[in-house]
């Protein structure tokens, strides 16, 4: 086919959503658009878990549809709120992960430097295992700002909506997570921006 | 480097997602929307809900009109093709206990695809792309007893080189998730009674006392097909659409209610006959149209050799554009497994 035509604007995640209150069949736009990324964020949550878990937050997400109401054009800090949500039931193996990405790390990535002839990919790789550790010790609540804002790349007044909290809030949350991540990894060997 | 550079680039790595989870996801979903109690459409039959984009009409996607005119109401000679196919659809064999209705489904659908999240300057470049699947189902002749259902992926390709180029350009991981979704084939076997299969609902899924009960006076059945119009579009439009879904599960429906049917779809009020109608795989009908309240025009193609629905084509009514396109095949099967040899 090589007729050249331009695309029709799509529609807005709000206007799929009030579609799919009388033609359900629309959501299935919003998965299409949304299910790669919230899998991604999840996967480097939860590893393989992600797989159930994005079924979940979509269908939560179906089911809840007619209280959805947004500030934004797009679905994204709903999809990820409900994501965020449903992760608390799998704190523990999202602890879990972390610790031993953390131990792997350790053991196994210097064998690796001496065969990578790259400093820096050497003194980068060098810090997975004090990045895992450091999240595993944040606190849940604090871990979630900040991975909604690292990961899903979401912005203050996005994660307030994400997660239903004051922006003020997530400000606060935002920076404790960030200043104890600067903490775990001063005592490594890379420079570290100050960051407000 | 910050803090915060450093969690994306070097934080624990996301395993990709496989294929298979994000089209079991999917299915999941489908069947959810599927299950929903609120009114159907005929599209929902079909899957995928009409996406953004639309083809433009280019001679390759259009339903071709060959020879025959369009026009309001049934003309006479269409009213002779559809009681020829009436009297053909008493003849049609039907499933033996231990038997299944057979349905095959060829289905397109035009999807337009954003590339987001919008780039530095705030825009969001799309582009569209044609994804086609096939969707079968094994319906047993009695009232319980095992269905199957089954969907392969087919193909999904740009509509254009432009469509590529943007793709390909403004967003390649897009791009790469989109050539992911749906590409496995599903199948479930769903041990239920016909009525509380998926996709059940006012108009689908009946069984043989349930399709007892629909009137066989084409008046009567057009006054119900008219008097549901749930979902907005006009009444005409959504009784056009609720016959297709009550004929939906297809030889399985009698032979007099199918032509009650017929007949009850030349009475919606201003439906426009196409006298011979081709489908996209090359077979003659008789098309029924409606445009609805937005613009958007149905077309069911029915084959007067068998008075089986054929096609089912949706097309913006103002630009010809095209947003979803099928073709039906039927046939009795022996068995779960089995295809059969000789189809409609």
């Amino acid at each position: 086919v090589t007729t050249l035509h331009p695309p029709p604007a799509p529609p807005s995640d709000d206007e799929l959503i009030r579609r799919s209150m009388s033609e359900p069949e629309h959501f299935a736009e919003l998965f299409d658009k949304y299910a790669g990324d919230i899998h991604r964020y999840l996967a480097r949550r939860v590893g393989d878990a992600a797989d159930d878990l994005v079924s979940e937050t979509f269908l939560a997400a179906f089911r809840q549809r007619s209280s959805y109401r947004s500030v934004h054009e797009h679905a994204r800090p709903w999809l990820y709120g409900i994501a965020t949500n449903l992760l608390r039931r799998h704190a523990r193996t999202e602890q879990r992960r972390y610790r031993a990405l953390a131990r792997s790390h350790d053991a196994g990535e210097w064998e690796r430097f001496f065969e990578d002839e790259a400093a820096e990919r050497l003194d980068a790789t060098a810090l997975r295992a004090p990045l895992a550790a450091a999240l595993a010790d944040l606190a849940k609540p604090d871990r979630d700002v900040l991975l909604l804002f690292a990961w899903a790349q979401l912005g203050y007044q996005e994660i307030a909506e994400a997660l239903t909290i004051p922006v003020g809030t997530v400000r606060s949350r935002l920076n404790r997570s960030r200043r104890l991540m600067r903490t775990a990894l001063a005592g490594h060997d890379l420079t570290i921006e100050e960051t407000s | 480097m910050n803090e915060i550079t450093l969690l994306w680039e070097f934080g624990p790595d996301a395993p990709a997602a496989q294929p298979s989870a994000l089209s079991a996801a999917r299915a999941q979903l489908l069947a959810e929307i599927d299950g929903s109690s609120a009114p159907r459409r005929t599209v929902r039959r079909y899957g995928v809900g009409i996406a953004a984009a639309a083809i433009v009409t280019s001679g390759l996607l259009a339903v071709q009109l060959v020879g025959g005119g369009t026009h309001r109401g049934a003309s006479a000679e269409a009213a002779t093709i559809l009681g020829q196919a009436a009297a053909a659809a008493a003849h049609l064999p039907t499933a033996a206990p231990g038997q299944y209705y057979y349905t095959r489904r060829m289905i397109e659908t035009a999807t337009g695809v954003p590339c987001l999240p919008p780039d530095k300057n705030g825009n969001t470049p799309a582009f569209s792309i044609l994804v086609s699947r096939t969707e079968t189902q094994w319906l047993p002749a009695s009232d319980s007893g095992s269905a199957r259902m089954k969907t392969d992926p087919g193909p999904a390709h740009f509509l254009s080189a432009s469509d590529a180029a943007t793709a390909e350009h403004n967003c390649p991981d897009v791009l790469a998730r989109y050539g992911q979704v749906g590409a496995e084939t599903s199948e479930r076997i769903v041990q239920a009674p016909i009525a509380q299969l998926p996709g059940a609902g006012p108009f689908q899924r009946h069984d043989a006392a349930s399709l007892a009960m629909w009137p066989r006076d084409p008046r009567k059945l057009v006054a119900l097909l008219l008097d549901s119009h749930g979902a907005g579009r006009g009444a005409p439009a959504e009784a056009l659409v609720n016959a297709t879904d009550l004929y939906g599960d297809g030889a399985s429906i009698p032979a007099d209610l199918r032509s009650a049917i017929f007949k009850a779809m030349a009475l919606i009020p201003g439906i426009a006959v196409v006298d011979e109608d081709v489908t996209s795989d090359g077979r003659q009908g008789v098309g029924f149209a409606v445009v609805d309240s937005q613009g958007e025009r149905t077309e069911v193609v029915i084959d007067p050799s068998t008075g089986l629905v054929i096609s089912v084509v949706r097309t913006d009514s103002k630009t010809g554009a095209v947003y979803l396109r099928l073709t039906e095949h039927y046939g009795i099967a022996d068995s779960l497994r089995s295809v059969p040899t000789k189809q409609y």
